[in-house]
């Protein structure tokens, strides 16, 4: 049980970390890999579940949920910074507290 | 093999091939895949619903495997309604989209995309509407989720990229948060499946923590007041057949998923409060929505700022919910109605101030005076999903209004009922504005010349499905009797 502790612990860490990071910075780079740090905090106590009942052997449905956290946060990173290279080339900017100058003007 | 005891698969797996071939035909073609998709899917929607209506409602259990091992789709009164809503939606969407995406226009960015990156938002929307696993919920939340940033960034301009960023990086939030919540609820309880929970849900901190961030990130994705930053920037500046699916059904699909938590999965007073703070928190979004689409001078700002007032509608069920089997009906059939004609009106309105934005060419409300004489069609249409907006009789809008405020009375806590009225009468206010524009009878100087009779008429057929809808309430009442909430409430036998 404590190991699991100790996993959880960590975890809700990266969580409160990427957080804040997400929230707090304002470089768009910045927010995607705190994004990340929100995951992989997510995927820690997750996979600290599954070692909770040694006696029974790992259960293998949380490590089922975090390979499928992991394909699905690899294509939002993706997909997070080739918008933030196509905002940069199209603008200059890298956050968005800044007013692009050019808008495209819909 | 029962063919209809497959249709939930079906819904999933059709419009999922269709996205597949819709890549591989090339620009040309893809709008004809698209379409062929969108009539098959509507078709199995409304076999569906029919299906549930026959038979009450039943699970499909993916590849053979039973929960817990396997992850089931569970078909519901509720989940046809919405299923059948985003069929309607997306076939009126997806014809309009082929005179919007003209595929002579080689010079459009990303515009070849639009086709399959909107089949697979379809597809996502409907397993997120059949999903009976918390964990399914996540993943179906990213698939909409990717799909709706991209759509919003399809147009490539700085506005919408900075607008997608802008949603991207609350849906990750939303997403990782709600999480979280299912890691939480699954240390404590061992299930992912909502009906094998709502059996065995017991008091627990950790089960009640996980279920709070769960349901708190579900109202980031739904975009309730405060949450709500996001939404007008992505709504209203992508390309329109976009902003009209993300306001009127992608919004709902997290909305769907808080409910059956809310309303099946979780015990009465699970979360103590949680309901209440869910109603004032859509009674702020009314009156906040409402005010800030008074104070906008773009279109489609104003009609995202409306989306955001008629989200809050959805979570005044909650609080109603807790006075008794009658008041949950009502409140529900209330809610469901309001769903279907805020998606059918929204869409309409979305289409309609695309093709005003295109025949101007600009987004200025108030230079867009004497619409009515040159697209009088299209005004009508305008004017029409605002009938249902306001709640003016006889529309959907009324009779989900009528609903609602007959629960808000028959609970005894009549202020609901006032910001029902309340949100009506600012709802008229900033149609009227926009309205009072477009009915000027001046002459005016158009960007572009006739527009295609697509455009035109597409939008008007949305509002008047929104408007007639008031004569299809028995059928929703139906419906939500054979939901899932009403059936375990004990209210359906």
């Amino acid at each position: 049980m404590s190991t699991y502790l100790v996993y959880t612990a960590g975890g809700v860490l990266l969580y409160a970390l990427g957080t804040y990071g997400l929230l707090a910075k304002r470089h768009l780079i910045h927010k995607v890999i705190s994004a990340n740090f929100m995951g992989s905090g997510v995927f820690l106590i997750l996979i600290g579940l599954g070692n909770r009942s040694p006696e029974g052997g790992p259960d293998p449905v949380p490590q089922a949920m975090v390979l499928t956290g992991i394909v699905v946060t690899v294509a939002l990173t993706a997909l997070g910074l080739a918008i933030v290279k196509r905002y940069y080339t199209a603008t200059g900017l890298d956050n968005l507290d800044d007013e692009p100058s050019a808008g495209g003007d819909r | 093999m029962n063919v209809l005891a497959q249709l939930p698969g079906l819904l999933v797996v059709v419009p999922l091939a269709g996205a597949a071939i819709s890549f591989v035909a090339g620009r040309r073609r893809a709008p004809h895949v698209a379409l062929a998709t969108a009539l098959t899917v509507l078709a199995l929607a409304v076999a569906l619903a029919v299906h549930v209506l026959d038979d009450g409602p039943f699970r499909y259990q993916v590849g053979g495997w039973g929960a817990p091992l396997g992850i089931d789709l569970v078909a519901d009164g509720a989940a046809a309604l919405f299923l059948v809503l985003t069929a309607i939606v997306g076939l009126v969407v997806t014809l309009y989209a082929t005179a919007y995406f003209r595929t002579d226009d080689e010079t459009a960015y990303g515009h070849g995309l639009f086709w399959t990156l909107w089949l697979f938002m379809w597809t996502s929307l409907n397993a997120l509407f059949l999903t009976g696993d918390v964990f399914n919920v996540y993943v179906c939340l990213e698939l909409v989720g990717i799909s709706a940033v991209t759509l919003v960034t399809i147009g490539g301009g700085a506005e919408a990229l900075r607008a997608g960023a802008r949603y991207l990086f609350a849906s990750m939030l939303g997403a990782m948060t709600y999480l979280l919540g299912v890691a939480l609820l699954y240390a404590a309880t061992g299930q992912l499946d909502m009906d094998v929970l709502r059996t065995t849900l017991v008091a627990d901190t950790t089960a009640a923590t996980g279920l709070a961030l769960m349901i708190a990130a579900l109202v980031l994705k739904t975009a309730l007041v405060p949450a709500h930053f996001w939404l007008p920037a992505a709504h209203g500046s992508a390309p329109s057949p976009v902003s009209a699916v993300l306001s009127s059904l992608v919004v709902k699909g997290s909305y769907f998923v808080i409910l059956r938590l809310m309303l099946d999965v979780m015990p009465a007073d699970y979360l103590p409060g949680v309901e209440i703070v869910l109603g004032v928190l859509g009674s702020a979004a009314i009156v906040w929505g409402s005010v800030q689409a008074l104070l906008q001078t773009r279109i489609k700002q104003l009609v995202a700022y409306s989306t955001v007032a008629q989200i809050g509608y959805l979570f005044l069920v909650f609080p109603l919910a807790r006075h008794g089997a009658d008041v949950l009906t009502l409140a529900l059939t209330g809610v469901l109605v309001h769903a279907l004609s805020h998606g059918l009106a929204k869409a309409g309105l979305f289409l309609g101030a695309g093709s005003l934005m295109t025949r101007f060419g600009h987004d200025r409300i108030a230079d867009m005076g004497g619409a009515v004489r040159s697209a009088p069609a299209l005004t009508f249409g305008v004017a029409l999903a605002g009938v249902t907006m306001m709640g003016l009789p006889p529309s959907g809008g009324f009779g989900a209004k009528w609903l609602l405020v007959s629960a808000a009375l028959a609970s005894g806590e009549w202020w609901w009922a006032a910001v029902l009225v309340t949100g009506g009468l600012l709802a008229a206010a900033y149609m009227f504005r926009l309205l009072s524009v477009l009915l000027k009878d001046t002459p005016t100087e158009l960007h572009a010349s006739k527009g295609d009779a697509r455009t035109e008429w597409l939008p008007l057929a949305l509002a008047l499905g929104a408007v007639l809808l008031v004569l299809a309430i028995p059928l929703v009442s139906n419906l939500a009797a054979a939901s899932n909430v009403l059936i375990h409430a004990g209210v359906t036998p």
